[in-house]
């Protein structure tokens, strides 16, 4: 199996030895952290190249505890000199903070035990060549350009490549690292119509492996359509009427349902799912799923941030809710095991799916008759705390289920556990792209805002 | 100004420095730049009355730069190390040739900057935290004082020193310290099984002497009053409104309305729905709008943008013609006009793009006492969570956290959370009246664009809108 960053790991792997080292001399458990990457950026716009970004960035996050007290810090000076010093200034702040019983390194038996291979790292990506970039970024491009004569400009089209390592280590002997890779395609038409209306849109594909992304082709025919279907759009009709979410918009339903049902906000009780364990929220067609450890999966990992083991867990279960995903620290508050759902600073979801129905978009739309099909959202009114929801929208208006016209300058509002309860019908197109992601969702009323 | 050095702050000669930036224009580069940043950050974090964490960030690194025509490289190291600095020179160089070729530094000199936009010479970030933790404690309990409906209360104060240095082509050289602080109070509060969450904010370019200015206490008060009165929330209507906007924070409008489209590089592309109209009518009369980098102690005070250029305040919007466009260098050299100070980056880890500082409003003749009884009804936005604009067609939306219904020119009840879209030049036709009170956001923005965020800052009196989509229930 091949291996990215072989040697900056054994570096790492003394490094922390000694950081560790220092901290129990001072009598502190201590978690950290420290990552890696080797990143390439290739933008071109209207044929020619604009941007070339080639960056390797580094960066460690320390964690202290001195019993039930702790502070955090990071710094990007991976060296004894520079992590030392951070872990003094440590040292002082964690006599400012208070005692706090839910404050303490993973529970020994929660922590992962041997990380297996997840086919998280394409060697295709270490070092991938710039021009071939730059033609798979061309070639992108001039698929939208070429797909409409209404497709006059371009924002661009971009080609990103990523590969990473990071490593966790503790004082009570955690040391678990992982690397992995993905790349990306990403095109930005802008389409007009005779009357200088303007219309852009975007589309991508995003992966871990090089033979796993759409063909640039594809999705520069996919970006130059969303624009061009886009173009002379009118408002809607103000009312109450059946809303079909795309997968690209039922995505932020299932994020925000996340984000809610999730410990730290359970335990701050700032969501509307203060008590909904083992109670509906959602209709009965929902069924969603975490899973970190789908092979190749866009946000699989072994462990989370504090280093506990990752699995499969079913969040929704025919619309009852489950369990609340918990970081170590929300565990203990809610008395409970951390679920392994420390990521990104928060309490946050692996690869997060809300499995597939069975009837097609063109199905839904049938079903839906009348009312509005939302394919992008604009702005982010979301209240965690009451669910109310609100946001603008671009889509289109449908009647006796057959596409009529685009739509813009529409907003749809609702209640989040009312627009989950009201699910009528669950689409068959789950498709992998965002890493949280839904099939089409028909919600059977929401309140249309716009003439 | 007296003779400039870079080596206090990034261990590297002036002469080291060029060293770097000959190497960058090696190969044929019409502009290249090293840019510098030593940056620490410490937040407290208060949450339900305990001291959860007393954090500490260090990020420090130099960004290179190469730019050939509209194609830029871009590259950096987080070692102030020649060696290290001259290898990504040379690799961010080439992309204007593979050739080598003689390069002529332009002579060193200081570049024109501001000075005085900053209150704190020091940023506090590195004084005693004891003292800070007292500040938290007194707004937390002014919050919980308020009312037995308030259940939780999280703060948190976040301490900022960044010290930015640069070096290019042209030999130009500054360096600046900027501090930020920001506070953020958020309040739970619950009564007779409903739920409400606020947040609050506050802060800017200066140091603890920000609370000499504002009370720990009013900040506690205000996010507590906040989600108390919100409990009785009514759902907004939907549909066309009248919509007042309170001054101070709906400066969001402007930001979102117009902001963003008048960024430079959406115009070199042409992809904005302004490109092309400068001197063309895009809003009402009553409408000059001005971003300004020089507006004291804002989050969007710069002395000058990270590209060297110094901030300016610069008329976008004049009685309604649109006057010009925010640039960074790329964008001002397609225009040929001179760099406005909008070249700004989130971190040494980004290339400059053409970003907003403190984007406000003039104030006009009305008082807010008329504009409000001028609508029979309506309603009236006071505090807002964000927004976002699509740059090609202009709908822009912004969230309203705190809204009144306003029935026979008097505000009667709050209303839930609303959004309100809207399209830019559309929108900003329909402003039929402007208070004689503009006022500005204490410091609570930070914008995003093209995965980099800045801090911002907003500003505008009350304004009414004539007929604006609102995304209510009702």
């Amino acid at each position: 199996m091949s291996q990215p960053f072989q040697e900056t790991i054994k570096g790492w792997n003394d490094l922390a030895e000694k950081v560790l080292e220092m901290a129990r001399k001072r009598g502190l458990e201590a978690m950290l952290r420290l990552e890696t990457s080797r990143r390439l950026k290739v933008r071109v716009r209207l044929g020619k190249l604009d941007e070339l970004s080639q960056t390797a960035p580094q960066n460690s996050v320390l964690k202290v505890f001195k019993g039930n007290r702790s502070v955090s810090g990071s710094t990007s000076k991976l060296t004894v000199e520079g992590l030392v010093a951070l872990l003094d200034r440590l040292n002082q702040h964690v006599e400012l903070v208070d005692e706090d019983k839910a404050v303490g390194l993973p529970e020994p038996e929660w922590l992962v035990k041997k990380v297996p291979d997840l086919k998280l790292f394409d060697p295709a990506f270490l070092d991938f060549p710039v021009e071939k970039a730059k033609r798979m970024a061309l070639e992108a491009e001039k698929a939208a350009l070429d797909f409409d004569k209404r497709v006059t400009n371009s924002s661009g089209a971009g080609v990103g490549t990523s590969v990473y390592a990071a490593c966790l280590y503790n004082t009570s002997g955690l040391k678990a690292c992982e690397w992995g890779s993905s790349g990306s395609i990403s095109v930005s038409p802008v389409a007009e119509n005779e009357k200088g209306e303007k219309s852009s849109d975007s589309w991508f594909t995003w992966q871990r492996f090089e033979d796993s992304l759409e063909a640039p082709m594809t999705v520069g025919e996919m970006a130059a359509k969303r624009a061009v279907d886009g173009l002379g759009a009118g408002t809607a009709p103000t009312g109450k009427v059946p809303v079909l979410f795309a997968p690209e918009t039922a995505t932020a339903l299932l994020g925000h349902l996340w984000e809610c049902a999730a410990g730290d906000r359970v335990y701050k009780g700032s969501t509307y799912l203060t008590k909904a364990e083992k109670k509906a929220v959602a209709s009965k067609l929902v069924t969603v799923v975490d899973d970190p450890l789908i092979p190749k999966g866009l946000n699989s990992t072994a462990f989370d941030g504090e280093g506990v083991a990752t699995r499969r867990r079913i969040l929704v279960k025919d619309g009852v809710l489950q369990f609340h995903p918990c970081d170590c620290y929300s565990a203990r508050k809610l008395n409970r095991e951390s679920t392994g759902h420390r990521s990104g600073g928060g309490v946050g979801s692996y690869n997060l799916y809300l499995e597939n129905g069975e009837e097609s978009p063109e199905q839904l739309l049938k079903k839906m008759g009348t009312g509005l099909f939302v394919t992008a959202f604009i702005g982010f009114g979301f209240n965690h705390a009451t669910g109310d929801f609100s946001r603008g929208v671009r889509g289109f208006w449908v009647e006796e289920g057959k596409v009529v016209r685009p739509i813009q300058e529409v907003t749809v509002s609702g209640n989040l556990d009312e627009m989950l309860k009201n699910v009528v019908a669950v689409g068959n197109d789950l498709c992998f792209r965002y890493g949280t992601d839904s099939p089409s969702l028909l919600v059977s009323e929401m309140t249309v805002s716009g003439s | 100004m007296s003779e400039l050095s870079l080596e206090p702050w990034f261990g590297l000669t002036k002469e080291d420095a060029a060293r770097v930036v000959t190497e960058i224009c090696a190969h044929g580069a019409d502009f290249g730049e090293l840019f510098f940043e030593d940056a620490v950050s410490s937040s407290i974090i208060l949450e339900d009355g305990v001291v959860r964490n007393v954090s500490w960030t260090e990020d420090a690194g130099a960004g290179l730069r190469a730019v050939k025509g509209d194609t830029q490289a871009y590259g950096f190291a987080q070692q102030f190390d020649l060696k290290l600095l001259v290898d990504v020179g040379n690799r961010v160089g080439k992309v204007a040739g593979d050739a080598r070729k003689s390069v002529n530094l332009g002579a060193l000199h200081s570049v024109p900057v501001r000075s005085g936009l900053y209150s704190g010479k020091d940023a506090s970030v590195r004084a005693p935290a004891a003292g800070k933790l007292e500040i938290l404690k007194r707004a937390d309990a002014a919050a919980r004082a308020f009312s037995p409906a308030v259940k939780r209360v999280d703060i948190t104060l976040t301490e900022e020193s960044r010290i930015l240095g640069l070096l290019n082509s042209d030999g130009g050289l500054f360096v600046d310290s900027q501090p930020m602080l920001s506070v953020r109070v958020s309040v739970v509060a619950e009564k007779d099984g409903k739920k409400q969450q606020s947040m609050v904010g506050g802060g800017g370019r200066l140091g603890l002497e920000y609370f000499t200015d504002v009370d720990p206490e009013s900040l506690g008060k205000e996010a507590a009053r906040m989600a108390v009165e919100m409990l009785d929330a009514d759902p907004a209507p939907a549909g066309q409104q009248t919509v007042v906007l309170a001054p101070g924070d709906s400066g969001v409008l402007l930001h979102e309305a117009v902001g963003h489209g008048l960024e430079g590089d959406f115009n070199r592309k042409g992809t904005s729905r302004y490109s092309g109209k400068v001197g063309e009518k895009v809003a009402s009369e009553l409408c000059t709008v001005v971003d300004d980098g020089t507006y004291a102690r804002g989050r969007g005070a710069i002395h000058v943008d990270d590209e060297g250029n110094a901030s300016g305040s610069n008329v976008l919007i004049e009685k309604g013609i649109l006057k010009g466009y925010m640039h960074d260098r790329l964008s001002a050299a397609h225009f040929k006009v001179k760099p406005t100070g909008n070249g700004r980056r989130q971190s040494y880890r980004h290339p400059p793009l053409p970003r907003m500082t403190t984007t406000y409003m003039n104030a006009g003749a009305h008082t807010p006492e008329e504009i409000i009884a001028s609508v029979k009804n309506g309603i009236y936005c006071r505090t807002f969570s964000g927004g976002q604009v699509n740059i090609s067609n202009g709908d822009f939306v912004f969230q309203a956290t705190e809204s009144f219904q306003i029935e026979d020119g008097k505000l009667t009840r709050p209303l839930k959370d609303v959004v309100i879209i809207g399209n830019g030049p559309d929108a900003l036709s329909k402003v039929s009246m402007v208070g004689n009170d503009l006022a500005f956001s204490d410091g609570r923005w930070t914008c995003g664009k093209g995965g980099q965020m800045v801090p911002v800052g907003v500003g505008i009196p009350t304004v009414r809108i004539d007929g604006i989509t609102v995304g209510g229930t009702k």
